[in-house]
């Protein structure tokens, strides 16, 4: 029972957490049309940054500054937001695709980083023993586990009503005026390109958060937790969930979550250990055509797009 | 080192050339990036792999690690990938277009698409390493610069592809079908141009090639299911440098790509590789947008 | 009397399914007569020739070409048919040669017949055989115009559509346009265009229709339609000259 219990807990902990990626996806896509597919690359700063700044010290180490959790945090939402500036401004202005293929190169350069820049990053020990908040305060993992899924309903809690007043306010709607209207885009010319940045850098700097949420979850990172996988896992969410609707990105992380981690289970119960690449891939299959499926036939999401944030249809 | 780069990097740029004209058709034609198609060049890879698991890769003809049984492969390959591009289409990518979806659309199908192409491929050969043939072969040593003998082939063989689709979209009447949708579809359809039909036949040449390279890859020396997923960034760069306009475009942005990468490893830890064909995309969307080929303004 | 080669009726079509631009509009054009739709922009002119061609949607009324309907068919069918289509901007293939661009004109064609009526579109605008070998994009506006004409002709249509097609053109090339267009519709085809110069239009025109907010206005003899005092204030312009 408590296995269960302690299970589902930290089930419910990795969709917050990836929640918050996703919406933070949904303000760049969703509520401002940005094709952002180096989701994992942010993901990865924030959770890097937090690691090396918190992480206990180790002499083969550059960083593990063993500095408090909350430092780590900002640092990592900064540090994010700094990237997200840089690349924002190159590749802002690129028209749909051509930002995603360079979103996706930044993604794959940042994962490369933290596999060669072993000093720094661990490279693919990756880096370990990074504290988590208050661990001294509850003894047992479970208690942790539950004060920790606490702070995290907090957080997404305080995102979703942020989000939600920030996408009804004038500077949400001029956001969707920029997503729906193209024409309206370059007819306000530089000023949408600022609108674009802010979007993105806000909505990139949550997923910094995401980042270091998971580091100090899990108290370990390395550089094959970001890889591209991770950008595709997240826009199916989106997808799938229905994009331009907060609520449907948190469905939708719950619901492509506990389908990921429902056929993992499964395939390590059903498949004989020699097969396990091929296990792995057929979860992997599942998330792919449940992303193409949404797509076919149900091009909206589980939850459409409110009425109230556009009457116009995505498709 | 410098010539031994280059000698290398045209290698590596015959490869991505393959792929990136397929990546510029589609770019061009559908008008989208269609983060899929590395996963052609895997099927095609892994399609040849198994008529040579039938046939053999037959006995090494020449200084070559292969006979004409790798060479049929190859061909048997590109055909059933064309299909499998244009399978693809008929599922996914027709039904949006019939809908007339956003175009980003096609790009998140692509997503899902590449997913389940590549990890098909894993489920059936799994992550291991595969060969065509464990042949050895003895490089030729060419002005101090080393070149295995089935590079040599591969290259030339790349060459006349390459020709042989040139004189197709210069001359043919499809070709000039190809060309004209590439710049306006609507036009095309007024010249009573079957868009459907131009479309079928875009997929099924940038599948064939896209099969091809995965088959030179391949031979170089192994098969993993990685194989295009790790080109991608290198057919995006080398389909956007050529300026996603002409022909010869894609092909000299293979090149450029490839050479590009080979160098850089001069002077970079190798671990950055993956990263090159990134840096000079980066490099060419924020200076020359268009491409190198590409008009003005066009994009 | 003949039936009219072209019948619209009633015709409502759009960009979006529920937004549409033309509400209603009907029109008729025979062979060998010149017919001009005029109006205000954003009057759905535009719109209307593309959904005759085939490349918008219709959501009601007929379209009939030699007493078949053509709603719903896809724009190829609609070619072979016997219509070209001549649009406003983007009306040849830059990045194609002047030859290649005829050729893909003749895309329906057998390769005997397109090397046949390679030869008559030369014939007729020998400046495109002086410059067969030359990009589109190279072209003068005027030249390019006689290529976009020469390319809808290559499958030797009964009905020509043409979208502005003196748009950007000096007065010189816009008349050499116009007179091309008048020797077309003497040798039995019908023309429908789409003007802004008014004016200009009408005088080598048959009839008119003038076409707002998506429904037909007035309609009637070109030579009438000029005379008209009410139409002339409000679409033909102040300037008589023009």
């Amino acid at each position: 029972m408590t296995g269960v219990v302690s299970y589902l807990v930290f089930f419910a902990c990795v969709v917050l957490i990836l929640g918050i990626v996703t919406l933070g996806l949904n303000l760049q896509w969703g509520f401002t049309g940005l094709f952002n597919a180096g989701v994992a690359g942010f993901y990865a700063i924030g959770a890097f940054t937090h690691a090396i700044l918190t992480a206990a010290p180790q002499p083969q180490y550059l960083g593990n500054f063993g500095l408090p959790w909350i430092v780590g945090v900002v640092a990592a939402m900064a540090a994010t937001a700094a990237a997200a500036w840089l690349v924002g401004v190159l590749t802002i202005r690129l028209r749909g695709d051509y930002l995603a293929i360079a979103s996706f190169g930044i993604a794959v350069s940042i994962q490369l980083v933290t596999l060669n820049w072993e000093a720094l990053t661990g490279g693919s020990q990756g880096i370990t023993r990074i504290p988590k908040p208050l661990a001294g305060v509850f003894d047992t993992p479970l208690a942790f586990n539950l004060w920790y899924l606490a702070l995290l309903a907090a957080i997404v809690g305080a995102l979703y009503v942020a989000l939600e007043r920030i996408v009804r306010s004038p500077w949400g709607r001029v956001l969707r005026a920029i997503r729906e209207d193209e024409a309206a885009a370059i007819a306000l010319g530089k000023s949408a390109r600022r609108y674009r940045l802010e979007a993105f850098v806000l909505g990139s700097t949550m997923m910094g958060l995401a980042g270091a949420l998971y580091a100090s979850f899990i108290g370990f990172v390395s550089a094959f937790d970001f890889l591209p996988i991770v950008t595709f896992q997240v826009w199916a969410m989106l997808i799938v969930g229905g994009s331009g609707n907060n609520r449907g990105a948190l469905l939708g992380t719950f619901v492509v979550w506990g389908i990921w981690t429902a056929s993992g289970a499964l395939v390590t119960k059903l498949v004989p250990p020699t097969y396990a690449a091929q296990g792995a891939a057929v979860q992997v299959i599942l998330i792919g055509l449940l992303l193409v499926l949404t797509l076919l036939f149900r091009p909206q999401g589980l939850i459409g797009e409110e009425a109230v944030v556009s009457r116009h249809a995505k498709d | 080192m410098i010539a031994q780069a280059l000698a290398d990097g045209i290698f590596t740029g015959a490869i991505v050339a393959l792929g990136a004209i397929g990546v510029s058709f589609t770019l061009q034609i559908m008008r989208f990036a269609n983060f899929s198609h590395s996963e052609l060049i895997t099927w095609g890879a892994y399609l040849a792999l198994v008529f040579v698991a039938f046939a053999g890769p037959g006995t090494p003809t020449g200084p070559f690690t292969f006979g004409w049984q790798l060479l049929a492969a190859a061909a048997m390959a590109a055909l059933l990938t064309g299909l499998a591009a244009w399978g693809v289409d008929v599922l996914v990518f027709r039904r949006l277009r019939r809908r007339g979806a956003h175009p980003l659309a096609m790009v998140f199908a692509a997503f899902g698409a590449a997913l389940v192409m590549r990890h098909l491929v894993v489920l059936v050969w799994g992550h291991e390493s595969r060969f065509y043939t464990r042949e050895l072969q003895i490089a030729w040593q060419v002005m101090g610069v080393k070149v295995l003998p089935d590079q040599a082939f591969i290259l030339l063989l790349a060459v006349a592809v390459v020709t042989v689709l040139h004189l197709f979209l210069a001359y043919s009447r499809t070709g000039m079908a190809m060309r004209a949708m590439a710049e306006s579809p609507a036009l095309a359809q007024a010249c009573g141009i079957r868009t459907e039909a131009v479309i079928r036949t875009t997929w099924i040449v940038s599948g064939a090639l896209a099969a091809l390279a995965g088959v030179f890859a391949g031979l170089t020396p192994q098969l993993h299911p990685e194989i295009g997923f790790n080109l991608l960034l290198a057919l995006f760069a080398a389909a956007i440098l050529g300026g996603s306009g002409s022909l010869p475009g894609a092909v000299i942005g293979g090149l450029l790509v490839g050479i590009a990468e080979n160098v850089a490893l001069l002077f970079v830890n190798p671990g950055y590789k993956g990263a090159m064909p990134f840096l000079l995309l980066l490099l060419v969307l924020l200076v020359r947008p268009q491409g190198i080929f590409g008009e003005k303004g066009e994009r | 009397m003949t039936a009219p080669l072209l019948r619209v009726e009633d015709l409502v079509a759009g960009y979006a399914p529920g937004l549409p631009v033309v509400h209603g509009a009907s029109l008729e054009a025979s062979a060998g007569e010149i017919v001009t739709l005029i109006g205000p922009n954003g009057a759905g002119k535009s719109t209307l020739l593309k959904a005759i061609a085939g490349l918008v949607t219709v959501e009601r009324g007929s379209i009939r070409i030699a007493g078949c309907d053509v709603v719903g068919l896809p724009a190829h069918e609609i070619v072979r048919l016997g219509v070209g289509y001549v649009p406003q901007t983007g009306n040849v293939f830059t990045t194609l040669t002047v030859l290649e661009n005829l050729k893909v004109g003749g895309h329906l064609l057998a390769p005997a017949q397109r090397a046949e009526r390679l030869a008559q579109a030369f014939t007729r605008f020998p400046v495109l055989a002086e410059r067969r070998r030359a990009l589109a994009r190279t072209l003068s506006g005027g030249q390019r115009q006689m290529l976009a004409i020469a390319r809808a002709l290559m499958t030797a249509p009964r009905l020509l559509l043409l979208d502005e097609p003196s748009a950007g053109l000096a007065p010189v090339a816009a008349e050499g346009v116009f007179a091309e267009l008048r020797s077309l519709a003497r040798s039995g085809v019908a023309v429908l265009m789409v003007e802004q110069r008014a004016r200009a239009a009408l005088r080598v025109s048959d009839r008119g229709y003038v076409l707002a907010e998506g429904r037909n206005r007035v309609a009637g003899p070109a030579a009438t339609l000029l005379s008209d005092p009410d139409v002339a204030a409000a679409f033909l312009g102040g300037r008589r000259a023009a």
